[in-house]
């Protein structure tokens, strides 16, 4: 479940889990989360959580509703923002542990339609749901490569491969492809009766790994592959 | 998951797209967040719409096209097969032209790999499907994969339009 956690001048106040659909803050007593300071207003600002996602919205307060240091009217909430309300700060972290512990499938799952549907959001969302997608792992950079031509009218020319995909040769007569990926660089073959050269071997369908200083040929022409340090 | 009776109902059912090309044309029907996307030209479009909370909430305003990246509610659909026993699939008739390439895929492709790289992939491989086609699901694995992958790919050669009978033929001439 996500939380909130309120401090004010550096010292920790208090922790909020979002476990409301609305959890509305002000300095009159009815609020969920009473601050008692004249610089909130009485109706300062709510947050309604659907599901896994908070959204925060300023009720029209006369001091304003701060997000990361900008003032906002309505702010999808992201793991880490910090609002502020005159000298009061939350803290927003999204439940990321549990995105860590669930099992690795990510099932799709499906909402009712037509239940329970509060006029004001549509649906209305008391469970919490502790299914989070886990945060992309961190990819793994591939070292920059590059070719350099060999041979033909730009000899010497190099091409940097930054892309996902490159392609490289003649639409209609040989065409292959090098894909970056997080382990290496693959050349494959695209179209054409010719299959690409590697190191004077001709290539299968298969997708080849490429080493520094491998010499690939395409449609007649000559090119090296090569790590950038 | 702690489903909570008439909220919802986790991993019970599935989501379909479907494609019928005929007479020049493509019929699509889906239920839930599986999509159909159409490579025409450089242009590369989603041409289904999600069943989903997240795209009730992008129609609604609540939320923008940016946010909805980070989402959390990324895989709540709206309606899917398996659950009630009748369901409404949404219906769709496009033209096909010679050289466009459609996409059905699951929600494994789209949630791991940006559309613009699922374009720019078809538009480079589209010569070799399979290839083209294996690429996607190898992108959506390197990015994490973090669900299972379905992609098909069709690519509409040339003119498909249906046979005419006689009597339309002779219609067609008294025009």
């Amino acid at each position: 479940m996500a939380k909130l956690i309120l401090s004010m001048d550096g010292l920790v106040l208090k922790e909020i889990p979002l476990n409301k659909e609305r959890i509305t803050i002000g300095r009159k007593p009815h609020n969920d989360i009473q601050i008692d300071n004249l610089a909130i207003s009485g109706e300062h600002a709510a947050i309604v959580t659907i599901l896994n996602d908070s959204f925060l919205e300023d009720m029209n307060s006369t001091n304003g509703t701060l997000v990361n240091g900008q003032a906002i009217k309505k702010h999808f909430l992201r793991n880490m923002d910090v609002v502020e309300l005159g000298k009061y700060k939350l803290k927003y972290m999204s439940d990321v542990s549990a995105g860590t512990a669930q099992a690795d499938t990510e099932k799709t799952m499906i909402l009712r339609p037509g239940v329970n549907r509060s006029p004001e959001q549509k649906r209305s969302f008391t469970d919490t749901q502790s299914h989070v997608p886990k945060p992309p792992p961190a990819p793994v950079v591939s070292p920059s490569a590059a070719i350099q031509l060999l041979n033909g009218g730009n000899a010497g020319k190099e091409l940097e491969l930054t892309k996902t995909l490159t392609t490289l040769g003649k639409p209609g007569l040989q065409v292959a492809v090098i894909a970056k990926r997080p382990h290496g660089y693959f050349i494959t073959h695209v179209e054409g009766a010719q299959f690409p050269v590697v190191n004077g071997e001709s290539l299968d369908a298969q997708a080849h790994l490429l080493k520094d200083h491998d010499v690939i040929e395409i449609a007649g022409i000559k090119m090296e592959f090569f790590l950038k340090a | 998951m702690r489903p909570k009776a008439n909220h919802s109902m986790p991993g019970m059912g599935t989501t379909l797209v479907f494609a019928w090309f005929y007479d020049n044309l493509l019929s699509v029907a889906h239920v839930g967040d599986s999509r159909l996307y159409r490579l025409r030209g450089e242009n590369f479009e989603q041409l289904t719409r999600d069943h989903s909370l997240l795209q009730e909430q992008l129609d609604s305003g609540m939320i923008t096209a940016e946010e909805a990246r980070f989402s959390q509610n990324k895989n709540l659909v709206t309606r899917a097969l398996g659950v009630d026993p009748v369901v409404e699939p949404e219906i769709h008739d496009h033209i096909a032209k010679a050289g466009d390439i459609y996409l059905l895929c699951s929600d494994g492709l789209n949630d791991m790999v940006e559309d613009e790289e699922i374009g720019l992939t078809l538009q480079a491989l589209g010569s070799n499907l399979a290839l083209a086609a294996d690429q996607l699901v190898q992108m959506a694995n390197d990015n994490g994969g973090r669900d299972n992958v379905s992609v098909i790919l069709v690519k509409i050669r040339g003119d498909y339009s249906a046979p005419q009978s006689c009597w339309h033929k002779l219609l067609a001439l008294l025009k």
